[in-house]
C-alpha cells in the first residue's frame, strides 16, 4: 500500500446540504440509512431539549456562549432563536450598546401585546426556565449543535470507508497456498514438477 | 454466527429496555399533567424556597415547548435517552459497518451510563469520606 493514498474524500455539495439539516449531507452522498439514523438522533436531540427546557433554552442574547454550540443545528437553531427573541420576548424599559429597544423575558405576571410591549396582569408568552430543566434542556440542544459539527465534517470529507472487510492473509496462509500451487503444477505434468 | 451473535447481543438489549422502562415510569411518576410537579422534596434550602414559589404563582395549564417540563425529582433518569441519542449520531458518523450498529450504539449508551454513575459514586465518596480527612 502507498504512503501517499488519500484517507480522506472531499464532497462539497453533502457538506452544504449537511450545514442545512443534520444528516442530509449523508443522505445525499447516498449513505441513507446513515442519514436517517444522524437526522433522527440529533433533530430528536435539539426538539427534545426545547420540549425539556421550554423555548427559553435557546437564546442568543442572554446565553450567547450556549448558542454558539446549539447554531451548529444549522438553519432551525435560528429560526427558534429568531421566534424566541421576536415573538416571546417584550421590550424592557432600557436600550442595549446599539441603542435599540432591549428585549427581556416577561415576567410571571407579565403579558405581551403584539407590538412586544409589556401587558401587565396577563399571562406571559412563554415560562423562563431555571434549574435543572434550563441546564438539561440547554445541553441537550448544544450537545446535538457539537455532534452536528462532526456529522458535517464526515458528510464534507468523509473517511474512505472500505467496502468489505477481507480476512487479513496470515503467513500460514501463503504457505499453503503456495504448497497447493505446486500440487496443482505436480499434477498437471504428471508428477515431474 | 447468527446464534453467537444474538446470544452476545441479547444482554446490551435486554439491560438497554430495562433502563428505559425505568426512567419512563420514574418521570411519568413524578410529571404531572400541568408541568408542575409534586413539591419537591429538594436538596437543600434553595431547592425548598424554588417549590414555594412554585406554588405561588399562578397555575396556568402547561404549554408543551413554552413552558418546562418540571421533573426535578428524577431529572437524572433523562441521560438514558440523552446518551442513547448522542451514542446514535456517534455511532453513525463511526461505523464502518452499519450491520453492527445497533450493538454498537446499545453498548456505547451502557457505557456511558455506567461511566457517569461510577463518576458520580467516585466522586460522592470523595466528598463524604476523602475531603473530610483531608480538611475537617
Amino acid at each position: 500500500m502507498s504512503s501517499h493514498q488519500p484517507t480522506t474524500d472531499f464532497h462539497p455539495k453533502a457538506l452544504l446540504t449537511a450545514c442545512i439539516l443534520p444528516g442530509l449531507g449523508h443522505i445525499v452522498r447516498g449513505e441513507i440509512a446513515r442519514g436517517v439514523y444522524i437526522m433522527t438522533s440529533l433533530l430528536t436531540m435539539f426538539v427534545g431539549g426545547i420540549f425539556l427546557g421550554g423555548v427559553d433554552v435557546i437564546d442568543s442574547k442572554e446565553d450567547r456562549v450556549w448558542f454558539y454550540a446549539q447554531a451548529l443545528v444549522g438553519p432551525a437553531a435560528f429560526g427558534v432563536d429568531y421566534y424566541h427573541q421576536n415573538h416571546l420576548k417584550v421590550m424592557a424599559n432600557t436600550t442595549d450598546r446599539s441603542g435599540r429597544m432591549a428585549l427581556r423575558s416577561a415576567f410571571p405576571t407579565e403579558g405581551r401585546k403584539p407590538d412586544g410591549t409589556v401587558l401587565l396582569g396577563g399571562r406571559p408568552p412563554n415560562t423562563k426556565s431555571v434549574g435543572r430543566m434550563n441546564e438539561l434542556g440547554t445541553l441537550a440542544c448544544a450537545l446535538a449543535g457539537m455532534l452536528n459539527l462532526i456529522v458535517i465534517l464526515d458528510a464534507g470529507f468523509p473517511s474512505i470507508r472500505p467496502r468489505r472487510q477481507q480476512p487479513t492473509p496470515r503467513a500460514g496462509d501463503a504457505v499453503a497456498a503456495e504448497l497447493a500451487g505446486n500440487v496443482a503444477i505436480s499434477t498437471a505434468t504428471g508428477g515431474n514438477g | 454466527m447468527m446464534s453467537r451473535f444474538r446470544v452476545s447481543f441479547m444482554p446490551w438489549f435486554v439491560a438497554l429496555v430495562v433502563m428505559f422502562a425505568c426512567a419512563g415510569l420514574t418521570l411519568a411518576q413524578n410529571a404531572s399533567p400541568d408541568g408542575l410537579a409534586k413539591p419537591q422534596q429538594g436538596f437543600g434550602p434553595a431547592a425548598g424556597a424554588a417549590s414555594q414559589a412554585a406554588t405561588q404563582a399562578p397555575a396556568h395549564p402547561w404549554r408543551p415547548f413554552l413552558d418546562p417540563v418540571i421533573i426535578h425529582d428524577s431529572w437524572y433518569f433523562l441521560i438514558i435517552p440523552m446518551a442513547f441519542l448522542m451514542s446514535m449520531a456517534y455511532k453513525a458518523v463511526r461505523c464502518h459497518d452499519m450491520r453492527r450498529y445497533w450493538r454498537a450504539v446499545i453498548a456505547m449508551t451502557i457505557q456511558v451510563v455506567l461511566g457517569m454513575i461510577a463518576l458520580g459514586a467516585g466522586f460522592w465518596m470523595l466528598i463524604e469520606f476523602v475531603l473530610p480527612r483531608i480538611a475537617p
